[in-house]
């Protein structure tokens, strides 16, 4: 049990105040309500570290802590017991996420302090990031999947906002649309999950469906992960939806960084995460879903290598990041799918389970959420010193640059996995899980050298990217200075998580032990892993050594100029290839543009001509008795009151005539009067006296 | 005792007379006057079916018409000096105001 589990809620509610006071009324505060953001990002993160040092004190480590529920208030009334609350779990990895988000997050905010210093709508921006935060906050700790949903719906709004931070940019209002309708694409697939998962369980909450998971039939087991993966795809930018990622460049580099680093992509991550419920079914006797696994693993580890190969020929240092994200997501998703592949055959098995792929996965998160968040800002600060993103331009910033160059060295021997930087350990597990998840599907081994080449291009990207950018003579115009000092502090506790993040999982026994999924990955590291482990790992640093070693001979030292491969025949083509990203944008372009626009155009005519035209027929007809029912209310309505009313009044003329004010004339009238009614009452009487009657 | 006949021929005759003064005389007063005797002619036929018939109520009725029309010549002859007073003429034919 938590002490003082409310303040979990704080975590939520301060950058949501954040956001709120500065989207009022941050113009009147410093930096745009900067100082405000960075404050409650700060207070967030005090209090993750509470909850977190709790958890790990409370058994956390040895992978016994009991997840808790902080239960919020009922959102969605419904039988008892089944209601919709808004609550927030806690356990290992939501914990771990918690602190993770925060720390990085406020990093990045810091940061934005002085990259953000001279735009103009810097309480928009604080605003939004803000909000963002409160999105990744609120993802990671929901404890069902609705409330995940809404938190990761959030984060879609946020993400369109930012990456369209500079609207007035056609580039950037086009970049934000891409990313909103390519992302909401996953969404409508995790949305559907969410209603399957109602309709099957009548619950929503992890801790409610894991033990019954045994009740869905096998088909619903594999779909329901599938969609959940549907839209991790859309979130983490995996292969087919991959194209928002590289375009979303547009907004400011620090919002590449939060998306890339803290938030948003790493959401698909995490859900993917939270899908092992479903993906290894805890109850005994029930089949696995392969099917759902073996597609996560291939998705992952096609996208892993597709990236890495766009990342190679790109010239802007933020896209090369952001394929470079990509990839490495990619090779998330290879580790969760390969672990889960493990784990569920060992359940099936019933040996014990091996859950490495499952803390392999989510260490390489954590650790590349570190390096990742590193060489963004780095990025960003050269491109604040240069005022270009384009590769070819800068050249020879060592000199000027001395801090940034050598923080962005650490991150790119991170990312291109040289011990002992994090990226190696991580990297080097997910490369080990799925070599060994090939012994019972070969399948795997050819993702295996998916990675492994990926592994080989990674570090010749990253370091093409730091040689072009720090080695050789400057190339552009205008005098490089580093950033001030709120930028590259940042960078310097980056750069030291760079270094340290993989070794720190170490002292905790492992990284698997800190995210446990309910099976402690046990064994003290370096004992008892398999001998040919050791081999992997070595090769895997091998090639990476190979691929930096490419790229010094390439663009360090012009050995080997770069045109030779692509002039080369052949090789023209694949350079052509890759610079045009595999051609899909235009596919997809080309899909927008003729299918959509056709459908749209064949809606438009249908519109025009069929409703329309009932509408407007209805309507002409509606005029018609309209303009009949007028002239019979005219003619005979009207005609008749009117003629009662002129009756009327030539009668009462005719009669006043009659009224002469002549009294003697009255009185004759009544002396004839009652002789006429004398002879009327009593004329046949009299006739009969005299006349003798009848 | 004079006989029934007689007396109600008075009368007939004494309406008659009145009759033709309410009708074709032009002076207020003379109409007036005339609506007296027209009274009057109805009087008589009261008394004298009282009599004939010995039953006392049509003479009780008798002095009840003297008195109303004791009555009715008073408020007549307000009413023709208002209209003298007013419009300098008592001539019914010049007297119709009371029209539309």
């Amino acid at each position: 049990m938590i002490a003082n589990a409310w303040v979990v809620w704080l975590i939520l509610l301060l950058p949501l105040g954040a956001f709120l006071v500065v989207g009022l009324i941050g113009r009147r505060f410093r930096e745009g309500g900067g100082y405000v953001v960075v404050g409650a990002m700060a207070g967030s993160l005090v209090l993750s570290l509470y909850v977190f040092v709790q958890v790990l004190s409370q058994g956390g480590l040895g992978g016994s802590f009991a997840p808790q529920t902080v239960t919020g208030y009922i959102w969605l009334p419904s039988i008892p017991g089944n209601e919709i609350r808004i609550s927030i779990l806690i356990d290992n990895l939501s914990s771990l996420m918690l602190v993770l988000v925060s720390f990085l997050c406020l990093l990045i905010f810091i940061y934005s302090l002085g990259y953000m210093h001279e735009e103009e709508g810097k309480p928009r921006y604080y605003a939004e990031v803000s909000l963002f935060a409160t999105g990744m906050l609120g993802t990671v700790s929901a404890d069902n999947f609705l409330q995940l949903l809404i938190f990761w719906e959030i984060m879609g709004l946020c993400s369109y906002l930012l990456i369209g931070f500079w609207y007035h940019k056609p580039e950037a209002a086009a970049a934000a649309k891409k990313a909103f309708l390519v992302t909401r694409v996953g969404d409508v697939l995790f949305l559907v999950a969410v209603l399957i998962i109602w309709n099957e369980f009548g619950t929503l909450r992890f801790n409610e469906i894991a033990p019954r998971v045994g009740l869905l039939n096998g088909q619903l087991l594999t779909l329901i992960p599938l969609l959940l993966f549907g839209g991790a795809v859309g979130k983490s930018a995996q292969f087919p939806l991959h194209t928002w990622l590289p375009d979303a460049m547009e907004g400011p580099t620090t919002v590449s960084a939060l998306i890339h680093a803290a938030t948003m992509v790493k959401a698909g991550v995490y859900l993917t995460a939270r899908s092992f419920i479903f993906l290894v079914p805890l109850a005994p006797g029930v089949e696995p879903p392969f099917t759902a696994i073996l597609v996560i693993a291939a998705i992952g580890g096609f996208t892993t290598l597709f990236a890495a190969s766009m990342a190679v020929v790109n010239n802007d240092i933020k896209r090369v990041l952001a394929f470079s994200t990509i990839s490495q997501l990619g090779y998330m998703f290879l580790g969760l799918g390969a672990g889960a592949f493990v784990m569920a055959t060992d359940t099936s098995r019933g040996v014990e389970v091996n859950s490495a792929g499952y803390s392999a996965a989510l260490y390489h998160l954590f650790n590349h959420a570190f390096f990742k968040a590193l060489l963004f800002l780095s990025a960003g600060s050269v491109i604040h010193a240069v005022d270009t993103n384009n590769m070819r331009e800068m050249g020879g910033l060592s000199a000027p640059m001395p801090v940034t160059s050598r923080v962005m060295l650490f991150g790119a021997l991170a990312l291109a996995g040289i011990p002992p930087f994090s990226g190696f350990f991580s990297k080097g597990d997910i490369l080990s899980v799925t070599f060994d998840a090939g012994a019972d599907q070969p399948g795997f081994y050819l993702l295996y050298a998916f990675g492994l080449l990926t592994a080989f291009l990674t570090a010749f990207y990253a370091f093409r990217l730091w040689f072009l950018t720090f080695g050789g003579s400057y190339r552009g115009h205008g005098h490089p200075h580093e950033a001030p000092r709120v930028m590259t502090f940042p960078l310097l506790i980056l750069a030291g998580f760079a270094v340290g993040s993989g070794l720190l999982a170490y002292p905790m026994q492992g990284f698997g032990n800190l995210i446990f999924f309910g099976r402690p990955d046990t064994g003290f590291p370096l004992v008892g892993i398999p001998w040919w482990h050791y081999g992997l790992e070595a090769m895997s640093m091998g090639v990476a050594g190979l691929g930096i070693v490419l790229a010094w001979s390439m663009y360090a030292v012009p050995q080997v100029p770069p045109e030779r491969f692509a002039k080369a025949p052949g090789a023209a083509f694949i350079h052509r290839m890759l610079t045009k990203r595999y051609w899909i944008d235009d596919v997809y372009d080309a899909i927008g543009r003729t299918v959509i626009v056709g459908v749209a155009r064949g809606l438009d005519w249908f519109d025009r001509n069929v409703v329309d035209g009932i509408v407007n027929a209805v309507g002409r007809g509606g005029m018609r008795v309209a303009v009949q029912s007028d002239v019979f209310d005219r003619r005979v309505i009207d005609g008749a009151v009117n003629a009662v009313s002129l009756e009327t009044i030539r009668t009462s003329w005719r009669l006043r005539q009659r009224q002469s004010g002549q009294v003697q004339s009255y009185a004759w009238v009544i002396v004839v009067g009652i002789v006429v009614l004398f002879f009327l009452m009593f004329g046949q009487r009299l006739v009969e006296r005299f006349f003798g009657g009848p | 005792m004079i006989p029934l006949q007689y007396e109600l021929l008075l009368s007939a005759a004494l309406f008659c007379i009145g009759l033709y003064g309410v009708l074709a005389r032009r002076n207020g007063i003379i109409v007036l006057m005339s609506i007296e005797i027209l009274l009057n002619a109805s009087i008589l036929n009261f008394v004298a079916f009282s009599s004939y018939s010995g039953n006392p109520s049509g003479q009780v009725f008798a002095l009840l018409g003297i008195a109303v029309a004791a009555a009715e010549a008073a408020v007549g002859l307000a009413v023709f000096l208002s209209i003298y007073q007013t419009h300098g003429t008592i001539e019914l034919d010049k007297v119709r105001f009371l029209k539309w």
